[in-house]
């Protein structure tokens, strides 16, 4: 029997505290995340400003020690370097060395990666030619853009082929032109079997791109797993649409004003075959029964709320 | 040894295009000019008073050089968040510091070539020969420039900027002033004041020992095995600063 796949992130109820203030009081950034990423999986991260994905994604990257719980990154500790050889970031505001051309940039992060030569000019070329910049390779970083500073930046992460791609508010800033552009490398990477792990507070983004997605409110992971089962049981509603009906029609509880013979009301999907069997027992005809399926939008409020509610 | 070098070279690059490095040059120009101006009105001692000044200045301008550079460079790299992205990399925190400290000694040695080359220019032009002390004093304030560095670094480790240049500028007039410190306690021949003066003496660095100013100005160059003892002291100290750095860098969260 073969072992299981190592994940590419376990993280077993990691949270951080930082102690602030004169009298260095513990203020927790992170509560509780406990999540397990695939391999080749795109996990989306999602949290409202605030909520400790920034600080989670340092706990990954070894640059700050979780106060309780475990990290594992390829099952081993995030400090190790031959564990960051597999890794890439790119931070959410991308500071660089700004006096340096792009090509002297993605020069010094092939350094740190090993790559030395050919592979080493070939990588840097290539890389440049992906994220748009290789007509301004000999300009220096203080002179970009914001887009050009996250294309740099991205390109800096790809440097040294990593099978794990961990992207803090990738899409953060950039117009849609560069929304879509980025979006579009995380699938290609995902296509070419690379794990890629991103936290947003845009939810759409990560609707349209992950097969996995975790939910932090204050700190804490309250919804982990694949979209399609976080969503799926979670069809509650259905929205029924009927035509031919008399003014007075009421059944089943509906509240909606029926207007020229037609109604447009949405009810829980439990109450959908008593009202269809009343409409047609008006002399009505049902023209659409559509299922809404939940939001990652809904989802995310939920857990927010509930939150919210506990106090 | 790759990853070293990649990071002393972003860090010299980095230093060497600092604004404030320039008006730092500007200031020991202008206490040239000034020392040649004193020079014109001492009678009988033509070049000691640029010499002596001179390198005063060289020494003064470079330490403080030497302190900014280590703290402010230090400090960008963790307010700006670019050391998140090399520490991301499968790079060594330890690396990472010994590249810094690397790039930052490889500037100094930089700028003390170029006050000591326009030094030497003052002296040609009154006439004073330099002599192989001259270079010996040099070179040797580079060589206490590395060792204050290294204490910068090591303050800049754990602690913000304003703090970490305030005990690196105290613990540059607090090591100059080891040897008084410790003769002071002997002179008292209180027990206790003798032990205090030689704890002080050990813990902190001896600057002095890289002090060739009085050589120089009287062209007594020191012997190679003293220049050698001092150098070792040097590496030395150095080492166990850079040491205690990379154990608390080693520890240290990056928010």
């Amino acid at each position: 029997m073969s072992a299981p796949p190592v994940p590419a992130i376990r993280m077993e109820g990691a949270a951080k505290a930082f102690r602030q203030g004169f009298w260095l009081r513990p203020v927790e950034a992170v509560r509780s995340v406990s999540l397990e990423v695939p391999a080749g999986s795109l996990f989306g991260y999602l949290g409202h400003n605030g909520a400790g994905k920034t600080t989670t994604i340092k706990m990954l990257l070894g640059l700050v020690a979780p106060s309780r719980g475990r990290v594992a990154v390829w099952g081993g500790a995030p400090g190790d370097p031959k564990v960051r050889r597999r890794v890439g970031y790119l931070p959410e505001q991308p500071c660089f060395y700004l006096d340096l051309t792009a090509r002297e940039f993605l020069g010094f992060h092939a350094d740190l990666c090993g790559l030395t030569g050919d592979a080493r000019r070939t990588r840097i070329g290539e890389l440049l030619e992906r994220v748009g910049l290789a007509g301004v390779e000999g300009e220096r970083l203080g002179r970009f853009s914001k887009g050009m500073l996250q294309r740099i930046g991205l390109a800096q992460a790809l440097v040294g082929d990593p099978d794990l791609l961990i992207l803090d508010e990738p899409m953060s800033g950039l117009d849609p032109v560069g929304r879509k552009e980025v979006r579009d490398l995380m699938v290609e990477m995902g296509g070419r079997g690379k794990t890629v792990f991103f936290s947003t507070h845009v939810l759409s983004d990560a609707e349209a791109i992950c097969d996995q997605v975790a939910i932090l409110v204050r700190g804490e992971v309250r919804s982990v797993g694949a979209l399609a089962d976080l969503l799926k049981p979670r069809v509650t509603e259905v929205e029924v649409v009927a035509a031919g009906l008399p003014p007075d029609f009421a059944a089943g509880g509906v509240d909606a004003p029926v207007l020229d013979g037609a109604l447009r009301v949405r009810v829980p999907e439990t109450g959908r075959d008593d009202l269809v069997r009343a409409v047609l027992a008006a002399g009505g005809r049902v023209t659409a029964v559509t299922p809404y399926r939940e939001t990652l939008e809904n989802l995310f409020m939920h857990e927010l709320n509930a939150v919210e509610r506990a106090g | 040894m790759r990853q070293v070098f990649a990071i002393a070279q972003v860090t010299y690059r980095e230093a060497v295009r600092n604004r404030v490095l320039y008006s730092l040059l500007f200031f020991v120009a202008a206490l040239l000019i000034v020392s040649s101006i004193l020079d014109r009105i001492t009678l009988g001692q033509s070049g000691k008073v640029v010499l002596d000044l001179g390198l005063a200045a060289v020494h003064l301008s470079g330490a403080l050089i030497a302190i900014y550079l280590g703290v402010s460079l230090m400090a960008r790299e963790i307010a700006d968040r670019t050391l998140h992205v090399v520490l991301a990399k499968p790079v060594g925190r330890g690396t990472f510091l010994m590249g810094k400290y690397l790039g930052l000694v490889a500037t100094l040695a930089l700028i003390v070539a170029v006050m000591g080359l326009a030094l030497l220019g003052a002296l040609a032009a009154f006439g004073v020969p330099p002599g192989l002390a001259f270079f010996q004093a040099v070179g040797m304030i580079w060589v206490e420039l590395a060792v204050l560095t290294a204490v910068a670094v090591f303050f800049a480790s754990f602690t913000g900027p304003f703090l970490s240049g305030m005990f690196t500028l105290g613990l540059f007039v607090a090591g100059h002033l080891a040897p008084g410190l410790r003769a002071l306690g002997e002179s008292t021949g209180d027990k206790v004041l003798v032990a205090a003066g030689r704890v002080v003496y050990y813990l902190l660095p001896n600057l002095e020992v890289f002090d060739l100013k009085v050589q120089a100005l009287y062209h007594t160059p020191v012997s190679a095995a003293a220049a050698g003892l001092a150098l070792a002291y040097a590496a030395g100290y150095t080492a166990v600063l850079l040491g205690a750095a990379g154990l608390v860098f080693a520890r240290r969260d990056f928010r």
